[in-house]
């Protein structure tokens, strides 16, 4: 699913102030796998996941998606791929303010030409998995933030994606709520196969995936199972 | 599409004040436009109007003095034409002759005013000798009986044509009138005539208003050839032509000026002019044209100001929404997408703005129609006009910020704060 070769990324390339934040990526993860990535803060963990959401470039290095390099693509091509085969799921929530939490989930729909009837549909679908339906109408400001990203997840889901990407999705949320997330991510891990990618700063999170990255410095420093996979959450 | 317009009306919406601000420009514009076009309308439409009322093909022909070597007249001396100055019945019909293209010829002769009275009804009437073709250059409308005809004028027949006022305030309805003999009391002398017919009288709004509808004056129409029975002079110093449809009018106008100014060529006092109001309406309707215009360029410059104000705003807003640019891209928004929000979004403020412009322009229209006295029109051309211009103001001020929104980096956008 995922194919990495030497991946560099460098921001002021040739220049004094040049910083080499991936340095030298070899990844490859396949498709169904449950992957967290853990490291120090500042190790480039959002830099590698932004290149592997197509949302941001390698300076060098390969790069293949399901067997597609992305190097040569365009830009409606990266969003193309952003939209049908991949699920962003942020610390942050991300969710369009003046929008319902219907109209979110609906929105990678719009992107993608659904039609409205099936739209709103799928959409009523997801929020129910996620136990939002009713509060489908309401809006971000409306929502805990355990709500927000159930809806940032539903959001995610949309349009059937075959990997979910998460970018530290408890990192905003107590302990509690955030277990109740990573709950909702190994549902989903097991019950709709997806390969999912999961930044977190948990230990505790992390030794629950079947395969943990370590990464500092930008490099890959550890790839190993999680001693907890399997597992089940305490609390 | 639909989601695009919903989003636009909702951001619309969410910044009321500001867009109200922003769309000002537009509305000041658009209403101008709506304003000045309806009201210059409703003006030209007015004048044309009284123009049409004198007769739009009439040429005027006549004898005034003559301008002195500066250029200017004597106005110290007001001179009469002695009847050897004035234009005589053989050089009318020779006239006549040389010009073939000439369908109507009006006569008139002033034969006094006085009035007609019965027992102790009266009405104030103004005679006036006229011949067959004075009723079509003067567009007299005839409601019982008949018009003064070409064996009255050659016999001088004592008739005479009154208005339906006159028929009512003295015999009460037209038919009651109509074969009655009158009497009309001049200064000097007391006139019989017959009343062979009743026209339809029209306030003609060059006319000024009788003190009361009682004492209003009306023409009472007899043979020319009968009014100068009384008149010392034989000729006219002025007459109306019409020349036949499709006839250019400034030509004819023209020719028939150069060949009764060779009659006057001798002549040190007097020469002889010719006219007609088409040339006038036309210069009148083209300055109030240029007038138009020229507030249309300044409204014009406000519409421009306008977009540049939506310009401004649709950065600030672009700017301001870098980070949900970001989280859309991430979701899967191509450039288009993007772009078509943005722009949606311009023209939307930039329409509304435009219908706002063209209800207070239509207000601030009828308004004017009201001071210049001319109804209030508004054609459906100038109102679809305007929104579809106001929506391009849109789409082009719209333009440019929504394609730098577009063109962002999803990661830089993403990554704003
Ligand atoms: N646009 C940029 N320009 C310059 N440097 C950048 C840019 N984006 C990221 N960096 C740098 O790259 C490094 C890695 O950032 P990244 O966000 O990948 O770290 P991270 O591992 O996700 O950290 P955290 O756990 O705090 O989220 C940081 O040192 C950051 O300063
Ligand atoms: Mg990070």
């Amino acid at each position: 699913m995922i194919q990495m070769r030497n991946v560099f990324k460098r921001y002021f390339a040739d220049t004094p102030n040049e910083i080499t934040v991936l340095n030298g990526i070899d990844l490859s993860i396949g498709s169904g796998e449950f992957v967290a990535i853990v490291g120090q803060s500042g190790s480039g963990k959002s830099t590698l996941m932004n290149i592997i959401g197509a949302l941001d470039q390698p300076t060098s290095g390969e790069y293949e998606l399901g067997g597609t390099p992305i190097q040569q693509m365009n830009r409606d091509d990266l969003a193309e791929i952003r939209n049908r085969k991949i699920g962003f799921v942020f610390q942050s929530f991300n969710l369009i303010p003046r929008n319902s939490a219907l109209k979110n989930v609906e929105l990678p729909m719009v992107y993608a030409g659904t039609k409205a009837s099936e739209r709103s549909r799928r959409a009523k679908r997801l929020l129910e998995m996620m136990e939002m339906d009713e509060r489908m109408n309401h809006f971000p400001s409306e929502l805990s933030g355990g709500q927000k990203q159930r809806v940032a997840i539903a959001r995610a889901l949309a349009n059937d994606p075959d990997i979910l990407l998460a970018d530290e999705p408890t990192g905003a949320l107590d302990s509690k709520t955030g277990n109740l997330v990573m709950e909702i991510f190994l549902r989903i891990h097991r019950e709709e196969r997806k390969t999912i990618l999961f930044i977190t700063h948990s230990s505790e999170l992390a030794e629950l995936c079947p395969r943990v990255v370590t990464i500092k410095d930008g490099q890959i420093v550890s790839d190993k199972a999680g001693t907890n996979s399997g597992g089940r959450l305490h609390g | 599409m639909v989601e695009n317009l919903r989003l636009s009306l909702e951001s619309l919406r969410a910044n009321k004040m500001r867009s109200f601000l922003t769309m000002l420009g537009i509305i000041i514009g658009i209403s101008s436009v709506i304003a000045v076009i309806s009201v210059g309308n409703a003006m030209t439409a007015s004048v044309n109007n009284q123009f049409a009322e004198f007769g739009i093909n009439n040429v005027s022909l006549g004898v005034q003095m003559r301008a002195n070597e500066s250029g200017g007249f004597d106005m110290t001396v007001t001179k009469t034409p002695k009847d050897t100055d004035r234009i005589s019945n053989e050089q009318i019909e020779t006239m006549r002759q040389r010009f073939p293209e000439i369908e109507t010829l009006a006569l008139s002769e002033d034969a006094g005013r006085g009035k007609a009275k019965i027992g102790r009804k009266y009405s104030n009437v103004s005679l006036t000798g006229v011949n067959t073709g004075y009723a079509k250059a003067n567009k007299v409308k005839m409601a019982l009986g008949r018009y003064i005809s070409d064996a009255d004028v050659r016999s001088a027949r004592s008739v005479v044509v009154v208005s339906d006022r006159t028929a009512a305030a003295l015999y009460g309805s037209n038919e009651s009138a109509l074969g009655q003999n009158i009497s009309v009391y001049t200064d000097k002398a007391i006139k019989q005539f017959a009343i062979i017919g009743i026209y339809k009288y029209t306030q003609s709004s060059a006319m000024g208003v009788a003190a009361s509808d009682r004492d209003l004056e009306t023409s009472g129409y007899i043979p020319v050839s009968s009014a100068k029975k009384d008149s010392p002079y034989k000729n006219f110093t002025s007459l109306t032509v019409i020349p036949k449809q499709g006839t250019e009018l400034n030509d004819f106008t023209n020719r028939i000026s150069a060949y009764l100014n060779k009659l006057y060529e001798r002549n040190k006092e007097w020469e002889a002019y010719a006219y007609n109001m088409k040339s006038e309406l036309e210069s009148t309707n083209s300055m109030m044209k240029t007038l138009s215009m020229a507030i249309a360029a300044i409204a014009g410059i406000a519409l421009i100001v306008g977009g540049i104000g939506v310009m401004n705003i649709m950065l600030v807003s672009v700017t301001e929404r870098t980070h949900e640019i970001g989280v859309r891209k991430a979701l899967g928004a191509k450039d288009a997408h993007i772009r078509m929000q943005f722009v949606a979004e311009a023209v939307a403020l930039s329409a509304t703005g435009g219908v706002i412009g063209i209800v207070l322009g239509v207000g601030l229209g009828m308004i004017g129609a009201r001071i210049v006295g001319a109804p209030f029109e508004l054609s459906a051309y100038v109102v679809s006009g305007t929104v579809l211009f106001s929506m391009f103001i849109g789409v082009f001020f719209g333009y440019y910020p929504a394609n730098k929104a577009a063109r962002l980096n999803p990661i830089d956008a993403l990554r704003y704060e």
